[in-house]
């Protein structure tokens, strides 16, 4: 790099302008951000893989019956500390917030959980949004579920906006997320 | 793609520890590569890490300043983990306000500042991208190469390695094993920061993520174009001055 002189540098600059601009416009024609919208797959910028499990009264609840709405959906299990701990701040978002549009999917790994210790949990604590019971592991393995909690915002066209692996996430955190997903349209 | 890794029955997310090492050895370059500049080894290995900081605390309460609704219930979040409750363009500002404030006070040259940070920087850009590649995170794009990844339901650009080798070669470009400290101050930042934009402008075509305006044009290479543009100016600037090197 020291070897350059000035006058080096000066057609560097003069050759890779005109020549970055021809690359951009090349480039525009290559292959990008539309496909992902089409492909299903658990990240960022992709259609959410669908959801089709039964919630606590034994009904079938699908991810597609809340298109339109922006969706939290959240992994957890009950003998998981930070998914417990992260639950009461869902709820008071959720009170604040289903009016406008914001429905939460939490999803128990029952596959590794006890679903008798997961109802008790959900009636201790009041929890009145859907809770639904993966028992084969089936969407969690969609998700590609490594490790719990694990919370997936997606926008009203079905496709994941935001990722957050871990927990606990706070009510602060939540509502920054899911706001500016509600007011897209604005 | 590797997210996590089971070691003795733990569960260890991959990209964040390859972000940790990254980290840690990018203190140890700046440390190590200290004798390029006219600075101290400690002070310099003191100042990163405190710009860290501040960067971190700044951001928090930039978002903070921006979204006190969002902590009036509950004001213990404003110290929780989230990274979503981070303005990244308020860890930017106020670690440069700390960076001018503490070239002011120690009279140096924020140039010089910046060249003692740069290795550590370009190092950190490697482990940056290979996280990017244990994620999955900025993914490519779909590509039938016999060197393409099945990552995301596609046979895709494995964007993130060749973004990965292209900042290892700017590492090696900016400090060969013969570097002598004979630069110009700023000239090992502006060399970071030129080849850098040029390397995102040309990988940027192989992403899959990209943010696109008017109509197909991918963003974020409008604006590595205008940094490449403005950081080879400034070589040129700092070559032209009659500064000496002792």
């Amino acid at each position: 790099m020291d070897y350059l002189n000035i006058k080096q540098w000066k057609i560097i600059l003069i050759i890779l302008l005109p020549l970055g601009l021809v690359w951009i416009w090349f480039s525009s024609t290559l292959p990008g951000v539309e496909s992902t919208r089409s492909t299903t797959a658990p990240q960022v910028g992709f259609k959410a893989p669908e959801i089709s499990l039964l919630n606590l009264a034994g009904e079938k609840v699908s991810l597609s019956d809340f298109e339109g709405q922006v969706v939290m959906v959240n992994f957890w299990a009950s003998w998981c500390t930070p998914c417990t701990r992260e639950m009461p701040a869902m709820q008071a978002v959720y009170a604040k917030y289903h009016d406008k549009g914001f429905e939460i999917l939490a999803v128990n790994t029952t596959y590794q959980d006890q679903k008798s210790e997961a109802e008790l949990f959900i009636q201790d604590n009041q929890l009145t949004y859907p809770i639904l019971f993966d028992l084969t592991g089936g969407t969690s393995r969609d998700y590609n579920l490594l490790s719990t909690p694990m919370s997936f915002f997606i926008d009203k066209e079905g496709i994941i906006q935001n990722v957050i692996p871990g927990g606990p996430i706070t009510e602060a955190a939540i509502i920054s997320i899911i706001e500016s997903l509600l007011g897209e349209e604005n | 793609m590797l997210p996590y890794l089971g070691i003795l029955g733990l569960a260890v997310p991959v990209p964040a520890f390859t972000l940790l090492l990254g980290l840690w050895l990018a203190l140890d370059q700046i440390e190590k590569k200290s004798n390029l500049i006219t600075l101290d080894k400690r002070f310099i290995y003191n100042l990163a890490f405190n710009t860290l900081l501040i960067g971190l605390v700044g951001g928090r309460v930039t978002f903070f300043l921006i979204n006190p609704n969002l902590f009036i219930e509950n004001p213990l979040s404003i110290v929780s983990l989230n990274s979503d409750l981070m303005n990244i363009s308020g860890a930017f500002l106020s670690a440069l306000i700390f960076l001018i404030i503490t070239s002011n006070r120690k009279q140096t040259s924020l140039f010089s500042i910046l060249d003692g940070f740069t290795p550590g920087i370009a190092l950190f850009a490697v482990f940056y991208h290979l996280s990017n590649f244990f994620s999955g995170n900025a993914f490519g794009s779909e590509a039938t190469l016999p060197w393409s990844i099945d990552l995301w339901n596609a046979l895709r650009h494995p964007v993130q390695i060749y973004e990965m080798f292209a900042a290892l070669i700017i590492f090696f470009m900016i400090f060969p094993r013969n570097l002598t400290p004979k630069r110009k101050p700023g000239l090992s930042f502006l060399y970071l920061v030129s080849l850098s934009s040029l390397s995102k402008l040309f990988f940027e075509a192989f992403h899959g993520d990209s943010q696109t305006i008017l109509g197909h044009f991918r963003t974020l290479q409008f604006g590595t174009l205008i940094i490449f543009a403005l950081s080879v100016w400034a070589i040129i600037k700092v070559k032209q001055s009659k500064f000496k090197v002792e």
